[in-house]
Order: C-alpha cells, then structure tokens, then sequence
C-alpha cells in the first residue's frame, strides 16, 4: 500500500470509529429534533446530550491509546515523522469529553430531581444499588484519565520517572469505562455496539501487552 | 511538525457549546413551554397509581424499563407491573397495553422512563404517564413498599404491604 493509500485507511478508520456510536445513538433517540421542542420533562434533553458525550469519550480515549503505543508505527504508514504532536493535542477534546459525560449526567439529575446529585455523579456510594456500583467504575475511570492527563503535563518536569507510570492510567480507565458503559450506556448494552468497544477494549489490553513484552525482551 | 493546539482548543470549544446547547436552551424555556410536556403525558401520583391498580379502577400498567438486574434489586410489586428494558421496547411485543387505560413506564428517576414513554408513543400507545417527581424513587417517596433482593421482600409481602398503605392514605393524597 502506499503512503497515500495508508492515510485514507488511517483518516477513514477513525472517522468510522468515531461515527458508528454516534449513528446508533442517533438512530435510537431519532427524532433528535424531538429534544429542541417543549416535549420532554426538565433535565431530559441533557441527559440525551449526555450519551453521545460518552461515545466520544470512549472513541477517543482508545484512540489516544492507539496513538501512545503504535504512534511511531502509524507516522512510518502516514509517511509522517511524529504523530507525537497529534496525540497531544487530541489530548484536549479527549479530557473535553471525559469531563463533559459526568458533567451533564450531574446536571441532568441535579435538574431532575430538583437538588444537587454531585456527590452520587463524582463519587456514587458503590454498594447502594446496581445503578451506583457500575457508576463508580465510571467516576473512577474519569479519575484516572484526569490524573493521567496531569501527569503528562506537569510529570516530566515534577516526577521525571514516575509519570509514565502514572500516564499508564490511562488504560486502567479504558478498561474502568469499558466495565462502566457494558452496564450503563445505553447503546452498548445493544449487541452490535457492545461486540464493538469490547473489541476495541481487547485490542487496547493486547497492544498493551504486546508493548509490555517487547520493552522486556 | 507543531502541536496544533489552537486548532484542539476550537473543535472542544465547538464540541461543548454543541452539546450544552438543548441544556442551556430547556433553562431558558418560559414557565409555560416547562410545562408544555404535560400536554402529551400524564403526570401520576404514585398514590393515584396505587389506588387505582389495587382498585380495579381501568387498567394501569407500570412498565419497568430498566435491566434485569435492576428490576431483580428492587421493584413495584403486582401483578400489572411489567419489565421490558427500555433496549427492548421499539420491537417489543406491545398486547398487554393495547387496552390499557395508562402505561407508566418507570425507571430510577425516569430519564430512561420518559425515553420509554415516547417510544411507546411513537408505537401508537398514547396512553402514556410519568410518576410525579419521577421514578421509582417516587414511589418510594411516597412511603410505598418495593419487593426484591435489596430489602429482603417478595412480590406477595410487598402487596400486603402496599394494600395497608394505599387503604390507610387520607383521601386527600391520593385525588386527582
């Protein structure tokens, strides 16, 4: 394949990965237009906005994933030097996404019920209920993307050898939202689009492994 | 090659806006277009649910449309409480509520319910309600009892006990 050829495949795999969730969502919740009119009880229209935010989320962390392990790999296809650059700043709209699914869930609630559900969004009580364990893994995972998005900016100057380590959450919480959204999104309990972020998930689990490895050797 | 971070920040700027956007627009609807919904669903106190099932005044039908597992924690006890996950609803089998006076589906606080309740409009059931102050919590708001795992009660113990609640309700909690 050439070089060009590899930069359609790479620009229309994410532009596909990123799509699809959002065309189930779209084709569940149709009519969207539904959502702009006066039919629906307060908090219901954010709480909808809330769902695609959370694909976003997903989509984009794994591909920040791909980035940080096969991002050499994928430049060399591209015919590219660096794809360093892309992968930080995809960095943005990735944490834009990831603070913007609970912030909208917390509003939908708190607008809902009429008072502040902050505490059960930013850190459920696990053992309530169903609801509320699944909900924690959440809360967890947007932790750990948070934490791990710090330490890449502030890490290499405050902690030179642990901010990798501490960057590295980044797939414990891939893992976190994937556990989180197999129970709670409400798209990818639907078989189609659940087979597809647990692949995504596996795939994710075994470069990381296949990165482990061969820093070993 | 640089970091195009302008470029970043402008697409989660537009990507925020966007989806704040019906957010920001339901805030600042008129107190009239707030209460618009309540033309096309009915709002139910769950007393008036209760009395009217135990009653036998029309066929109410609750609808739990929330996952197995949910529904097995805990839920509305009877014989007219159904469970179809809302995933389920768009080609569910719709019989039981083709004759039925009012369906309420119900799920936690109703953001999944509501969803339910239009899809079930959209299926040529318009009979459709919502709990006052939503969901099941409203239910349990309004001192009723729940049956399953997480307190230990069945179907049969939770009636009991939802048939000395709803006959000891003051009439005026339970009109229209």
């Amino acid at each position: 394949m050439t070089v060009r050829a590899w930069r359609w495949t790479l620009a229309g795999s994410t532009l596909l990965l990123l799509a699809l969730p959002l065309a189930v969502f779209w084709v569940k919740t149709a009519p969207l237009s539904f959502y702009f009119g006066d039919s629906f009880p307060p908090g219901q229209a954010i709480y909808i906005m809330m769902r695609p935010a959370g694909h976003l989320a997903y989509v984009l962390l794994f591909l920040q994933i791909v980035l940080g392990l096969h991002g050499k790999d994928l430049a060399r296809l591209a015919g590219v030097p660096t794809l360093l650059p892309l992968h930080k700043a995809m960095a943005i709209p990735t944490l834009g996404a990831v603070f913007a699914h609970p912030l909208l869930f917390w509003w939908a609630a708190s607008v809902r019920t009429g008072h502040n559900t902050f505490l059960n969004t930013f850190w459920p009580d696990p053992m309530r209920n169903y609801w509320t364990w699944y909900f924690f893994f959440g809360a967890l995972a947007f932790y750990g993307v948070v934490l791990a998005v710090l330490a890449a900016l502030v890490g290499p100057r405050l902690l030179p050898r642990a901010w990798r380590v501490i960057h590295g959450l980044t797939y414990v919480s891939f893992g976190l939202a994937w556990y989180h959204s197999r129970a709670t999104g409400a798209e990818v309990r639907d078989q189609g689009l659940g087979v597809l972020y647990t692949a995504m998930a596996l795939m994710a689990a075994g470069m990381l492994l296949r990165r482990l490895v061969s820093r070993r050797d | 090659m640089r970091v195009p971070w302008v470029s970043a920040l402008a697409a989660t700027l537009a990507g925020a806006v966007l989806f704040a956007l019906p957010g920001i627009r339901e805030q600042f609807r008129s107190p009239g277009q707030k209460e618009a919904w309540r033309r096309d669903c009915y709002v139910v106190k769950p007393e008036e649910a209760a009395r009217r099932i135990l009653q036998g005044q029309g066929k109410v039908v609750l609808l739990d449309v929330r996952e197995k597992e949910e529904y097995d924690e805990f839920h509305i006890p009877g014989p007219l409480c159904l469970r179809i996950t809302l995933r389920d609803l768009p080609t569910a089998d719709l019989t039981p509520f083709q004759d039925a006076d009012l369906v309420i589906p119900y799920c936690l606080k109703d953001l999944r319910g509501f969803e339910g309740a239009k899809i079930l409009r959209q299926r040529g059931i318009l009979n459709v309600g919502v709990f006052e102050k939503f969901g099941i919590y409203s239910w349990e708001n309004a001192g009723f009892p729940t049956a399953g795992t997480a307190n230990g009660k069945s179907d049969e113990q939770a009636m009991q006990e939802l048939r000395e609640k709803v006959a000891a309700l003051p009439a005026s909690s339970i009109a229209p």
